[in-house]
């Protein structure tokens, strides 16, 4: 009794890294036959994979955005919305936006929160660099999941995050990093849901997938898969129809819940419901000659397809047949369902782009989620095929390393990209790209935005004077700082936006329009403007992109009695920052 | 033998002569002897009253007291006219003699069979029993209580537990305490205790002082001059008379008595003192902790001063004024919400409960156990009784060590008969909780806590069934946790989760509180509000805590904080306890609104000294506890929130947007789309953790069970101001469809403390609906 009643005073904690069983599941456990004890990387690992690569990252990052100029307008159209988040007046939630996954605007938010971090663009390799830290963090603990030893996956971790392709993508500010890094992190759940069938496992990868719809809708294709093989497994395992609805329950309620707030909120604000499907078509400002819609066939994709494969992610060349075969000759799940999900993620790029009839879509950095798979594929035959591990090790080094080398020369040479090129000519040369060119047509650099952004802040003091559409102007912008000066469409909603580009006079002093983008509605409405042969509107400034134009005090082509903007009167005497286009007009170089 | 004649001269034998002396002297005659039982003349003795005179006396004048009743002696004379031997026996006695005639062979054997054949055996030198005497095991097959297979049984649990024979037997219902107590008079030629009808002084029990009667397991039951005369259960050793010294000089005599009997002695003897202290002993010990006062004057005092400083802020700037409560509101719910979702999430990767596997609970030394002490209170449950009982002797724990305590109320005659009728073995004692306000479960337990014998005291409801091994794993448990874990929380969960929309909820809650939130709390190291049942405690640990607080409506949720902040530790284990869900919407309302009045008690009680609480609990414990305990009163505002989001959707009310500015806005807006949808997320995970699947996509619509927390949070508000302590009475046995009888519900008393709330019923499907008293205290969810 006492002995019982009087245990040692300090009994050491249960080892936070070994794994414990399972507990909930009723179906038979996954994997009966790895017997051997997973030991998960440890905090202090963790935290020093994160800081170094998070440093490389944002090092790369910086110098090649924010010194080099190489921003990918993408980017700094997300950051740009969630600046005007906080710092718009009225701040407006809906800045993030209705057309693109917002969930990449949402990550730049606790940045922009800090004016100086957006409007120095320092905020875009930042969060990426964050975002690719985690990623890095995540592969490690899946590599350590597939029993990899930690020398050996710290080097093919290394491979795999040296990547060029990934380095860019790792430092730019685009989505793709944050994708990779929630793909890893659900690819690293699943497979250790499966081995160990905790729910916290089937949690998290639920989750993940339900933000990686917010950051990209076809990742809800990858996740319908996923659920149709996990029925499949449950049902093969012995798992009854309560186990095997809740598992489905319990991973696709976020995926719903997130699709419906989406809808939700579309219906609200927009009054689409469906729109953001229809409207996922990017406006490339620094590239108004791009826009690769054409004549899509099925040779293009094959064709662009095999650059993709070699230039992003040789390492399937090796992987997938292995995982194929694994799945036929060991009868194993997860091996089958990673090489359906390589195989669903080609199939979506050349399905997309055919459908689409759109060369963008097979953009290099499409083929990322591809690659993540791989990679995770080559840890899962690591773990599956305890004889052969050194082979599959060092298979997966050399394959990675192809697909590095792949990825340099891809990046300097194919064709639809997004200043990838540029990138390397950066890391190349060392050397500023403001102003080069970048396959695609893009202009690198955000000279043109910073000269006008600077010529704003210096001639206008007035709110609201700018009537401009952010979703084109959206660099100056930023870039200006001033978010307040500009009526745009994030203001008051599109509705009012629209009647003022129809009726601007009285209303603003100035207009701001991007010149060549055809996405831009004021320059719908005034297609002329630019070259002064509208009366009524005078460019004042303007750059290789972009015009700003001052109004006249009421509309010139109707008589005076006939406006009734209550405004107009005061209109009329426009003070405060507004320039007579005689003196202030200038010719951007 | 010298023979006696008739008036014709035939010889009588000695019965029918002293028969007719008696009827000549108009004396009642009296038969003595046992064997003649089935003589209409036969008198069974008192032997309490046969002590009224001694020894020596009794030889002396052939005479022995043979009863004694309101006052009157009655003594068994061989000589009716001997004067002297009357006097004496009047003056001795101190009471009216009635003279009784019986053979003065009779008188003798009596005699030898009360004080023994030479001399009265004085136990400070009676020893073990001697060598040659007979075994317990013999003479009760001897006499025919058992068979000589159950005696082998029996000897082999004995080997097993460390138990004692007569025990085993007697727990496995082989035997009866009388079937004991015969044989352990012939094994140790000791006088039985009989009592029967007789009247026991509460001054002579008190002689020795409560605890050490219940240590040594005896009880004073008479006194003269010289002799202290004391019911034991175990003969006397030299140890025990000298650790009586200290409380008496006389000389000792004991009797041997059932342990049951015993118990009602000491039991009758402190029954006041046992309700004065369930009752009043912590409000006296340390009234800081207890509910009989809703609100101190310094929380009336700050309380007020907020409500002022509002009006007036309302009054100067409303729109301030409103902007800084809804700031407020909003922040405290992000805090709550990002507390509970990190320790739900941590513990949904890490089963933080204390391991307890099965081949430990096989390795346990049953030789160590501790005696366990089970205490499951009652009111109008009689209908439950029949699978309470099988519920705990399916416990696989010895039931020598068992100690189970059923606390009836005073006024339930119901469920106390329907005990007595049972007939239970020993390891069931049938407590009745003397009538007093507060008339509640605690108080019950403070009560059935104080008689308990068991070195680990847990708490079972009526229709609980707790895991076979879970007195087992909490033992194992006790083991391997720290020193300052006084407490182990075992799980609950309900056994009729699929029975409608309503159960089903219940339950997802109660494994995403269980089987997340608890262990999640326990691994934080944070004050952990304890569930109704379930819960075991080192007993002695448990008094001196002063047990539970009979004045809060959830004290279990209250001694856990208390525990934690006396420096000790709640740890969990994962063994269930099957509860019943509560099936009736306006049902779960009541018992809701009464467990969310409790936790905003325990909240005052707490809150009555912040840096008393703070410095005890430490900033991590009082953080914990605002977010957790405090977080009560998140249900009180979400009904104005949905409220106003209802509002501004329908009319985009300018002053509903001027109360949110941009942060705030934010704020509430991640709350309404992210909050509620991890929280309701939680709830389907806490349902796969726990292995019931089919109930996930039931958690999917759980806000509209958070619309109900709400109306019961609001009803349990009103009532804290209006009406404190009234128990809100929960009617069980709904899963089969039954209704509370009209008899179990107990009006509420005028005046005073509310009654005790009354009991659950119908743990098995053919119990009738009972009212509820349990008190298992989730206030999770949103």
């Amino acid at each position: 009794m006492a002995t019982l009643l009087q245990p040692s005073p300090d009994s050491p904690p249960a080892d936070e890294t070994s794994e414990q069983p399972a507990r909930a599941g009723r179906a038979r456990p996954h994997f009966e036959h790895v017997a051997e004890e997973v030991r998960l990387p440890r905090w202090i690992e963790s935290l020093a994979l994160f800081l170094i690569a998070a440093g490389i990252f944002f090092w790369v990052g910086y110098k090649t955005v924010v010194e080099d100029g190489v921003v990918v307008f993408d980017a700094l159209d997300r950051l740009t919305r969630a600046y005007m988040v906080w710092h718009n007046e009225p701040p407006k939630l809906a800045a993030i936006g209705f057309v693109f996954p917002p969930l990449t605007t949402m990550s730049f938010l606790p940045f922009t929160a800090i004016k100086p971090l957006a409007t120095s663009l320092v905020a875009l390799p930042l969060v990426s660099a964050l975002f690719g830290g985690t990623m890095v963090v995540s592969m490690n603990r899946l590599f350590a999941r597939c029993s990899m030893p930690g020398l050996r996956r710290w080097l093919v971790l290394a491979l795999f995050a040296l990547n060029p392709l990934v380095v860019f993508y790792a430092g730019n500010g685009m989505s793709e990093v944050v994708y990779m890094a929630l793909l890893t992190v659900s690819l690293y759940c699943f497979m250790s849901w499966f081995l160990t069938a905790q729910p916290r496992f089937l949690v998290g990868a639920a989750l993940a997938f339900s933000l990686l719809v917010l950051l990209r809708y076809s990742f809800g294709i990858w996740a319908l898969v996923i659920a149709v093989m996990m029925a499949l497994g449950l049902s093969r395992r012995g798992a009854d129809s309560d186990e095997s609805e809740g598992t489905l329950v319990a991973f696709l309620a976020p995926l719903i819940y997130a699709v419906g707030v989406w809808l939700l909120f579309n219906w609200l604000i927009v009054g689409d419901l469906l729109g953001w499907l229809s409207n996922s078509g990017a406006f490339a400002v620094n590239a108004p000659q791009a826009g690769a819609a054409g004549d899509v066939g099925i040779v293009d994709v094959l064709t662009r397809g095999g650059q993709l494969t070699l230039g992003v992610f040789a390492l399937g060349i090796l992987v997938v047949p292995a995982l194929v075969m694994t799945a036929v000759s060991k009868r194993d799940e997860m091996s089958c369902w990673l090489s359906i999900l390589a195989l669903t993620g080609l199939v979506i790029i050349g399905a997309g782009a055919l459908i689409a009839q759109d060369f963008d879509v097979l953009a290099m950095r499409n083929a990322l989620p591809v690659l993540i798979v791989c990679v995770a594929g080559a840890a899962w035959l690591y773990q599956i095929l305890p004889n052969m591990r050194t082979i599959i090790w060092l298979a997966a080094l050399a394959g990675l390393v192809a697909t590095g080398i792949g990825s340099w020369y891809e990046m300097q040479r194919y064709p639809f990209q997004g200043q990838e090129q540029a990138f390397v000519n950066a890391l190349k040369s060392g050397a500023d790209q403001n102003g080069s060119n970048s396959i695609g047509g893009y202009r690198v650099g955000t000279n043109p935005e910073q000269r006008m952004a600077a010529y704003v802040n210096a001639n206008v003091r007035r709110r609201s004077t700018i009537l401009t559409d952010n979703a084109q102007t959206f660099g100056v912008i930023l870039l200006s700082g001033r978010p307040q000066l500009y009526f745009d469409r994030v203001d008051k909603g599109d509705r009012t936006f629209q009647q003022a580009v129809l009726r601007p006079y009285g209303r603003v002093t100035h207009m701001l329009m991007a010149k060549q983008a055809s996405g831009d509605l004021i320059r719908r409405r005034y297609p002329t403007a630019a070259s002064r042969v509208v009366a009524g509107l005078t460019p004042v400034f303007e750059t290789e992109r972009y015009v700003l134009l001052t109004l006249a005090d009421h509309d010139p082509r109707r008589p005076r009695g006939v406006i009734s903007t209550s405004g107009s009167g005061e209109a009329g005497g426009q003070v405060g920052g507004r320039a007579t286009p005689a003196t202030d007009r200038r010719v951007s170089p | 033998m010298a023979g006696f004649e008739d008036g014709d001269g035939a010889p009588v034998d000695d019965s029918t002569f002293y028969r007719r002396l008696a009827h000549h002297a108009g004396l009642q005659f009296a038969v003595l002897e046992p064997d003649a039982s089935s003589d209409p003349d036969f008198t069974e003795i008192n032997p309490l009253a046969s002590r009224l005179l001694t020894e020596e006396l009794c030889r002396h004048f052939h005479m022995l007291p043979i009863a004694y009743r309101d006052g009157v002696v009655a003594v068994a004379f061989c000589d009716p006219f001997d004067k002297l031997a009357s006097e004496l026996a009047t003056a001795l006695t101190s009471a009216e003699v009635q003279p009784v005639l019986a053979e003065p062979g009779d008188v003798e054997q009596a005699i030898t069979r009360i004080f023994g054949p030479l001399r009265t055996p004085h136990f400070e030198d009676l020893g073990p029993a001697p060598q040659e005497s007979p075994r317990v095991g013999d003479l009760l097959v001897a006499n025919g209580a058992v068979t000589d297979e159950q005696v082998e049984a029996a000897l082999l649990e004995q080997e097993r537990t460390g138990s004692r024979l007569g025990e085993v037997l007697l727990h496995s219902g082989a035997i009866r305490e009388t079937d004991l107590i015969d044989a352990l008079v012939e094994q140790f030629q000791l006088p039985a205790l009989d009592i029967e009808g007789g009247h026991i002084d509460a001054d002579v029990v008190k002689t020795i002082p409560e605890p050490v009667a219940r240590e040594l397991r005896m009880a004073p039951v008479a006194t003269d001059e010289t002799t202290l005369y004391i019911a034991v259960v175990d003969p006397i050793n030299t140890a025990t008379v000298q650790r009586l010294r200290e409380f008496t000089d006389k000389e000792i005599v004991g009797f041997l008595a059932p342990l049951s009997q015993v118990d009602e002695i000491l039991e009758a003897t402190y029954r006041e003192d046992y309700s004065y202290l369930a009752t009043d002993d912590l409000r006296e010990r340390s009234p800081e902790n207890c509910a009989l006062r809703v609100v101190t004057t310094g929380q009336k005092i700050f309380l007020v001063t907020i409500a002022v400083v509002t009006i007036i802020g309302f009054v100067l700037a409303s729109t301030a004024t409103a902007v800084a409560l809804v700031g407020l509101a909003s922040v405290f719910y992000l805090a709550a919400s990002l507390y509970k979702f990190r320790l739900i999430y941590k513990a949904l990767g890490n089963p933080y409960e204390v391991a307890t596997s099965e081949a430990e609970v096989d390795a346990l030394d049953e030789l160590t156990l501790p005696v366990y002490s089970i205490l499951v209170p009652l009111y109008k449950e009689a209908s439950v009784l029949p699978a309470l009982v099988k519920a705990i002797e399916g416990l696989n724990y010895p039931k020598t060590k068992l100690d189970v305590l059923l606390l009836c109320e005073d006024d339930d005659d119901e469920t106390v008969l329907a005990i007595e009728a049972m007939d239970l073995p020993p390891h069931f004692r049938l407590i009745v909780v003397p009538d007093s306000q507060p008339k509640t479960k605690p108080k019950a337990c403070n009560y059935g806590l104080m008689l308990a014998r068991g070195d680990i005291t847990v708490i079972f409801d009526a229709e609980d069934r707790p895991d076979p091994d879970q007195l087992k794993k909490v033992v194992v448990a006790f083991s391997k946790c720290h020193h300052e874990v006084i407490c182990v929380q075992a799980k609950l969960s309900y056994y009729n989760p699929d029975q409608n929309l309503l159960t089903r909820w219940f339950t997802t809650e109660y494994s995403m509180w269980f089987e997340l939130l608890l262990p999640g709390l326990d691994a934080d190291g944070a004050p952990i509000p304890l569930g109704g049942t379930s819960n075991h405690f080192l007993t002695e640990r448990l008094r001196e805590l002063g047990a539970w607080d009979p004045f809060n409506v959830t004290e279990d949720a209250d001694l856990g904080i208390r525990l934690h902040r006396a420096g000790y530790r709640t740890a969990m284990v994962d063994s269930t306890t099957l509860e019943e869900a509560n099936s009736d919407v306006k049902n779960w309302i009541r018992q809701r609104s009464r467990w969310i009045k409790g936790y905003i008690q325990t909240y005052l009680v707490h809150m009555r000294n912040p840096l008393l609480l703070m410095r005890q609990a430490g900033f991590a414990g009082f953080l914990s506890f605002q977010l957790l305990i405090g977080g009560t009163f998140i249900f009180l505002l979400n009904p104005i929130f949905w409220a106003l989001t209802t509002l501004f959707f329908f009319t985009h009310a300018g002053f509903i947007q001027a109360m949110f500015p941009t942060f705030i806005f934010y704020l509430a807006a991640f709350m309404l789309f992210v909050g509620n949808f991890v929280f309701l997320y939680l709830n389907v995970a806490g349902s796969i953790q726990k292995g019931l699947f089919g109930l996930a996509k039931y958690a999917l619509i759980s806000p509209l069970y958070w619309g109900l927390m709400s109306i019961a949070a609001w009803k349990g508000f009103i009532q804290l101001v209006t009406n404190p302590f009234y128990w809100e009475k929960t009617e069980h046995g709904l899963h089969q469809g039954g209704a509370a009888p009209a008899a179990a519900r107990v009006p509420r008393a005028e005046g005073g403390p509310p009654p005790m709330s009354p009991g659950r019923a119908a743990a098995d499907p053919q119990a009738a609906a009972a009212p509820e008293r349990e008190l298992a205290t989730p206030v999770g969810g949103r």
